[in-house]
Order: C-alpha cells, then sequence, then structure tokens
C-alpha cells in the first residue's frame, strides 16, 4: 500500500468513527450521551477485529473514551467522543468545506 | 462568602448546559455546512458537463458542413479535392473524446444524487427512529457524509486527470479550427460565394474557442483550489495517522 492510500485509508476509518458517535448524539440530544460498540462498528463498516483495533488507538490518542455499562445481564461498551476528536471531525469537514466558514 | 461559590456553581451549571447544547448541534452545523458544500460541487459538475455538450453540437454542425462540402464538391475545376481525411477524422475524434468527458461527468453526478439522496432518506429515518431507543442503532449500508467527502475527492481526483488529457484535445480542436477555417476551406470551398451556412459555422466556431478559453481559465481555477485542499488534507490525514500512532 502506498504512503498516500495507507494515510487515507486510516483518515476514512477514524472520520466515519467519530461521525458515527456525533451523528448518534445528534440523533437523541435529550438522551443519554454515546453509542455502543456494536452500533458504531455497523455504522463504520468494519471487521471487529479491524474496528477494536482502530477504537483502541482512538482511546488512547484521546479522540474517544469508552465505558461499560449493564444492559440486562449482558455488558455493554459505550463510545463517547472527546473535545479532541469533535475538533478532528470539525478540522476535516473544513478542510472539505475548502475552508469556508461553518 | 457564602454567595461565591453558589455564583460559581450557577455559572459552571451554565457552561455545561452550553457545552451540551454545543455537542448536540455541532454535527447538524457540520452537516448542514457539508451538504450545503457537496451541492456546490453537484453545480460545478452540472457547468462542467453543460459546456461539452455544446461542443458536440458545434462538432455535429461540423461534421454536417464537411459533408455537404463533400458532396458539393466539383468534379473538374480548380479545387477538386474536397475534405481531406484530417479535415474529417478531427470532428469525430474531438467529437468522441468530449462526449465520453461529459458521460463519464454524468455518471459522476448521478452517483451523487443517489448517494445524497440516500444520506437525506437514512437522515430524516435514523431522526425518528433514535427518538424512540436509548442508544441509536445503524443498518449496514449507512451512508456517512465521510464517504460522500471521499467520493467526491476520488471523484475529483480523476476528473483532473481526465481535464490534462482533455486540454490535450481543446489544444488539437484550436489547431484544426485555425487550419480547416483559415487554410483549407479557402482550397476546397466551391469558387462561388460561400453560403450562409459557411458563415454561420464559422460563428459558431468561433463562439466555441472563445467560450473554450473561458472553460479551460474556470477549471484551472477550480483545479488549483483543489490541489491546495488536497495538500491540506494530505498534511491532516498525516497528522491523524502520527497522533493514532498506527
Amino acid at each position: 500500500m502506498s504512503e498516500k492510500s495507507k494515510y487515507r485509508t486510516t483518515n476514512i476509518i477514524i472520520q466515519t468513527i467519530l461521525e458515527g458517535i456525533l451523528r448518534t448524539e445528534r440523533n437523541k440530544p435529550n438522551q443519554r450521551k454515546g453509542i455502543i460498540k456494536s452500533h458504531l462498528i455497523k455504522y463504520s463498516s468494519l471487521k471487529t477485529a479491524t474496528a477494536e483495533k482502530y477504537l483502541a488507538k482512538m482511546e488512547k490518542a484521546g479522540y474517544i473514551t469508552s465505558h461499560e455499562e449493564s444492559w440486562g445481564e449482558r455488558k455493554i461498551n459505550i463510545y463517547k467522543i472527546t473535545p479532541i476528536g469533535r475538533e478532528r471531525y470539525e478540522w476535516f469537514v473544513k478542510i472539505n468545506m475548502e475552508l469556508e466558514k461553518l | 462568602m457564602s454567595k461565591q461559590p453558589k455564583t460559581n456553581e450557577k455559572e459552571g451549571l451554565k457552561n455545561k448546559k452550553g457545552k451540551i447544547e454545543n455537542v448536540s448541534i455541532l454535527y447538524s452545523r457540520l452537516e448542514k455546512g457539508g451538504l450545503d458544500y457537496v451541492k456546490k460541487q453537484k453545480n460545478y459538475l452540472t457547468f462542467s458537463a453543460i459546456f461539452p455538450i455544446y461542443t458536440i453540437i458545434i462538432q455535429i454542425i461540423n461534421l454536417i458542413f464537411i459533408f455537404q462540402l463533400e458532396v458539393m464538391k466539383p468534379p473538374v475545376g480548380p479545387n477538386p479535392g474536397g475534405p481531406d481525411l484530417f479535415d474529417i477524422i478531427s470532428p469525430i475524434l474531438i467529437f468522441l473524446v468530449i462526449s465520453l468527458f461529459t458521460i463519464i461527468i454524468c455518471a459522476f453526478l448521478i452517483k451523487w444524487r443517489c448517494l445524497l439522496n440516500r444520506y437525506e432518506k437514512q437522515s430524516n429515518d435514523l431522526r425518528e427512529e433514535s427518538s424512540m431507543q436509548e442508544y441509536g442503532d445503524y443498518s449496514i449500508g449507512t451512508v456517512s457524509l465521510t464517504q460522500i467527502f471521499y467520493d467526491i475527492i476520488r471523484n475529483m481526483e480523476k476528473i483532473r486527470i481526465i481535464f490534462v488529457i482533455l486540454v490535450f484535445f481543446f489544444i488539437f480542436n484550436s489547431i484544426w479550427f485555425i487550419r480547416f477555417f483559415f487554410v483549407r476551406l479557402e482550397q476546397i470551398a466551391p469558387i462561388h460565394p460561400p453560403p450562409i451556412q459557411q458563415h454561420f459555422t464559422v460563428i459558431l466556431n468561433f463562439i466555441s474557442q472563445i467560450s473554450l478559453i473561458l472553460y479551460l481559465l474556470f477549471q484551472w481555477r477550480h483545479f488549483h483550489q483543489w490541489n491546495k485542499k488536497l495538500k491540506e488534507l494530505k498534511t491532516f490525514e498525516k497528522k491523524i495517522f502520527e497522533e493514532l500512532d498506527l
């Protein structure tokens, strides 16, 4: 894989994950924040192993945070976006909008 | 002394409320701006497809005109040759190349329109569904704004390459125009005064050449902006890659 496509593939995944969290929070402003891990993986159209690798890296970089919650008898992982993550997504959209004012 | 913490608490609550509001409106704001930008790109593609259609029409008129010259050529006399292969092949070649360019742009336009319609429909459906769920779910194949942006980038990178090839054909078209109407026509046209159709064809071709220059300038400006944007995006992608330590 060339350097350009390596950076691009990574960025598509990262921005899609950030967008998935933001979009979910927009869709339910008055409810609990965050998105279930399985829903986020579905939104990003990734294989579980690949998604988990990226989610761990993003958490380490401070883009997202996660916590475990009880869902009946099950445990679910909830992901939330951090201010750094929001800033990175906003930056990405701004570049695409040809540096116009948002 | 006791009033101070209460004021701070109030301010803290106010800031927290503001932050929550910011989070919920952030995506809407970005989505609106992003979709406006996508629509602007669609307008650019529509304009890019309209001009070649005009050029295609001109090439058809040229071919009809050349065909008439071939039919009308005198069997004997000072100009017995009629149009040569270069005279005929050039408009056909330009017609084919520009038609292909237009078809590609139209295909991109149709694809974008479908993608955008799917995004907008899914967005409305998701909002309705999410209001009933504690945590919003997504079906496989949900279109994301990121996907639309990268689709534009990929298409624009392709169009940029096709456009460079097209510039060479436009230069070829200009050489053909000068050669045919200012050199060849005098040699092959019948001796009697040129018919009104000849004037009409020359004028249309002249307008086409002027429009071509303006079209090229417009495209050059567009791709200049795109080059700047792609450079910035590349830097951003690299930064993200490094931050994630992948």
